[in-house]
């Protein structure tokens, strides 16, 4: 028998080196992470908080993709955060022709795009062209320009845009990001699939690399200095450098918020801010975002909410105080009706319908020919149980939402069943089938025109298959009229027919809680309400 | 050898194709394309929906859209994303490196502290060590990553504030998701350990080498010597644990990856994407087994095959 080592070095000899190693890895990690950043100037980090299905603004659709990229472009017209009317960007004043079929934009004469190329109405003319080419599939900017028909440079600074008939919304859809003006150069350079990694503007940061699913780094631009009225000027405690990065699970934004790990970050979940308040490193604000409340559209084609006494008695019946309070702590608005109190056009009038009133809700159930006929706790007529279905996602909260309805609602004798789906495609699947009672579903924008996909018969987003001849001529009305009492008016009308004809059950004004490191001033949104200005932020040392 | 190896890689390629096919009718089961992801979302008119589906080829009957993704997979092209147009070879190319320093870095670490684990549990079975290795094992097969991992996030970087928080690929913030992952990964390795240890110290040979008066460290190598070979075919199995346990570790520790790129493309019915890590996925894995089987024979004569 032949001698061995103790434990011969076969076997343990292998698990010994693989802890040496794994010890060498974990070691050089540390040393080399003395070596990672910092480039100096103001930087920051910034939590973005779903990753953009694409983040070309001239294609591509979500709300998230502005807060890079709303500091990258200008547009030729801004809307003033706080007081929400138009003030000049790139274009220093407009004109609407008297029949309302055209508008024409004199252009600033001082503005370079980050490549050196001068801004002019060839440019614009150049953005235009590339947003209406069929080819490039534009997802919102070309919805944006609604009857627009083409344009006429009528010097290199005077651009006049052509419509079909007359739009209102048009100067709003000029203030957002997904119109604001890009390089010709750049869009001559790459195609339509490159040019979104490779982005030129002429707003107050540059682009400096987009790596997709894993960092935006956006660089302050030296030369700017044809901002709108509401941007500050550039101090010392200006940002440099704004790296933004994706904290798609929210569990883990005020974590990463606490730990330093970013200076800002949105979508911070109710549940947290309360602690977070409580930290005197960070700041919590609520900013409202205008638009669609989060809400759920009743099915006014199947029974039994397709009766009005019914969907009627589903808004007494929800005590939306008492959502409001559990599931959002408190941190939003109750919402009313189908616009939210900061969006323009606005009718508090609203806010009167519907208070809690479970006993009023169960009489106009009784009216409706209902009653617990075999004593079973749920409301039947004629045999058939008062028996609802609810389709949801599963983001905002909305899944608790429904649970608290679904209690609220058996108290006096309703059932409902709920159905969360975990993607946006099932949702729409839901409504297209008409598959459902009641479906969550909502966007935002500041023009209250944003009701038309929603409400007018045969609209694309009409999921509740409302169909009212006089709203419908109410809202086509408001989009050709520009004179703002008039269009007021007309939205009041709209609002007040909506929620008498109970259409829709509002829950909650959309706020996105945002969170910051107390070092940072000047955080100010945009209009819209999720772009955040990056020109205004100010970091103490 | 050479045929033994030749068979293993057939047979990965066979399971990617199968793999891919799977993907490819699965997908188009589930409600809704890329199309009503985004362009549908807007409240963009019906006619110019069905439009761009036409030009993307979603409105073709089934069996030619797979013939025409199957022929450019053939010939090494996986095609585009229906959504930014990127090519999705660049997609994966752009996203693989973060996951596999992560799938590697956790592997490294689920090998270390799981065979560790199951030494303790299997050689001191009964004593405090051994005890302490089953619950801590018993602790990683039972939680699940995203719990373990938001509460090491909170324990580190916020309260004790000895790591960096999370969120980008920084070396020193890759430490907290491989631990994580690694100690995830290492519950069954530990598993798996002590109990072929403890079948092995049973067998006749151990009390035989025992009765002969053999030393207890001689008779300990003798019992890892044979009971140390199961583990190399439960490493690989982890892999596939661990190319899971990458989506969901990618997404709460903010970082690039593949795992996050797959929850991108399901959300946005990306289906080219999706397919394209599907398939990369699995020939990988079956690569992985193949080479596992191969160092098994290497290491076992008794499952040396002939030829």
């Amino acid at each position: 028998m032949r001698r061995r080592l103790p434990v011969s070095l076969g076997v343990l000899g292998v698990l010994i080196a693989i802890l040496c190693l794994a010890g060498v890895v974990v070691a050089l990690l540390a040393l080399r992470a003395g070596l990672d950043d910092k480039d100096g100037g103001n930087r920051i980090v910034y939590g973005l908080t779903l990753n953009p299905s694409g983040f070309d603004p001239h294609i591509h659709i979500s709300n998230e993709l502005g807060i890079p990229f709303y500091s990258i472009y200008d547009t030729l017209i801004y809307r003033h955060p706080q007081t929400m009317d138009f003030v000049p960007g790139l274009a220093e004043r407009w004109e609407m022709a008297p029949d309302g079929l055209s508008w024409t934009f004199a252009l600033r004469r001082d503005v370079t795009f980050h490549d050196g190329t001068p801004f002019n109405a060839q440019a614009v003319a150049a953005n235009l062209d590339r947003i209406t080419n069929p080819e490039l599939a534009s997802g919102k900017a070309l919805a944006l320009l609604g009857p627009y028909t083409g344009y006429t440079v009528v010097d290199d600074f005077t651009i006049t845009l052509h419509l079909s008939e007359p739009y209102a919304p048009l100067l709003d859809g000029l203030s957002q990001v997904y119109l604001g003006m890009a390089s010709p150069a750049a869009l001559r350079e790459y195609s339509k699939n490159t040019y979104q990694w490779h982005q030129v503007g002429t707003g107050p940061y540059r682009l400096e690399e987009i790596v997709p699913g894993d960092r935006i780094i956006l660089r302050r631009n030296p030369e700017y200095a044809w901002g709108p009225v509401f941007y500050a000027e550039a101090t010392d405690q200006s940002v440099d450098t704004v790296e933004f990065r994706f904290y798609t699970d929210p569990a883990t934004r005020s974590l990463a918020l606490e730990s330093d790990a970013v200076q800002m970050i949105g979508e911070l979940l109710p549940t947290d801010v309360e602690l977070l308040l409580g930290n005197t490193q960070l700041r919590v604000l609520r900013v409202p975002i205008p638009g669609l409340p989060q809400q759920f559209f009743f099915n006014t084609k199947r029974a039994p909410t397709d009766e009005l006494a019914v969907r009627q008695a589903l808004l007494y019946a929800t005590n939306r105080t008492e959502i409001v309070d559990a599931v959002f702590q408190g941190q939003s608005p109750v919402a009313h009706g189908p616009l939210t109190a900061t969006t323009p056009f606005y009718d508090p009038a609203v806010e009167a319908l519907y208070p809690f009133d479970p006993t009023f809700a169960q009489s106009l159930l009784l009216g409706a020919g209902y009653g617990d006929s075999d004593n079973d706790g749920i409301w039947d007529r004629d045999g058939e149980p008062l028996r609802l279905t609810m389709i949801f996602p599963s983001w905002n909260q909305t899944p608790e939402v429904a649970q608290l309805i679904q209690s609220e609602w058996r108290d006096i004798g309703i059932e409902v069943e709920l159905i969360r789906v975990p993607d946006f495609p099932t949702l729409r699947s839901y409504a297209l089938e008409g598959d459902f009672h009641l479906i969550a579903f909502y966007d935002f924008g500041v023009e209250a025109s944003l009701l038309n996909q929603f409400y007018m018969t045969g609209g694309a987003n009409n999921w509740s298959g409302f169909s009212d001849s006089e709203l419908d001529g109410w809202l086509h009305e408001a989009v050709r009229q520009v004179d703002a009492g008039t269009r007021a008016a007309l939205y009041s009308s709209v609002q007040q027919r909506i929620m008498e004809q109970a259409v829709v059950l509002p829950i909650r004004e959309y706020v996105n809680l945002n969170g910051t490191t107390a070092r940072l001033d000047g955080v100010i949104f945009s209009a819209q309400g999720w772009w955040p200005l990056l020109r205004n932020l100010q970091l103490r040392p | 050898m050479g045929k033994f190896i030749l068979q293993r890689v057939g047979a990965a390629l066979a399971v990617a194709w199968i793999a891919l096919s799977a993907a490819f009718v699965v997908l188009r089961a589930l409600p809704g394309d890329a199309v009503d992801a985004t362009l549908a979302r807007t409240g963009t008119s019906p006619a110019e929906v069905a439009a761009r589906r036409q030009a993307l080829g979603l409105a073709d009957p089934l069996w030619r859209q797979y013939a025409a993704y199957l022929g450019g997979v053939v010939r090494g092209d996986l095609g585009e994303s229906l959504v930014t147009g990127q090519p999705v070879a660049q997609m994966i190319g752009q996203n693989f490196g973060p996951t596999a320093a992560l799938a590697g870095s956790a592997l490294l670490v689920g090998v270390a502290l799981g065979m560790a684990l199951g030494l303790a549990a299997g050689l001191a079975p009964r004593r405090a060590p051994g005890w302490l290795a089953e619950g801590v094992a018993a602790l990683a097969l039972s939680m699940p990553v995203y719990w373990t991992a938001t509460l090491a996030i909170y324990l580190f970087t916020v309260v004790l504030a000895v790591l960096p928080g999370v969120g980008g690929g920084s070396p020193r913030q890759l430490i907290l998701p491989a631990a994580v992952l690694g100690f995830h990964t290492a519950g069954s390795i530990a598993q798996v350990t002590a109990r072929s240890i403890r079948r092995t110290a049973a067998q006749d040979f151990v009390r035989t080498a025992r009765a002969k008066g053999l030393g207890e460290a001689d008779v300990t190598d003798h019992i890892l010597r044979v009971s140390l070979l199961p583990v190399i075919a439960v490493v690989a199995l982890q892999l596939g644990f661990l190319l899971g346990g990458t989506v969901v570790t990618e997404s709460i520790f903010v970082r690039q990856g593949v795992g996050r790129l797959l929850l991108a493309a399901i959300d946005n019915r990306d289906f080219p994407v999706i397919q394209g890590i599907v398939t990369l996925t699995a020939l990988t894995y079956s690569l992985i087994h193949a080479l596992a089987d191969v160092l098994y024979a290497l290491a076992d004569p008794r499952v040396r095959v002939e030829g």
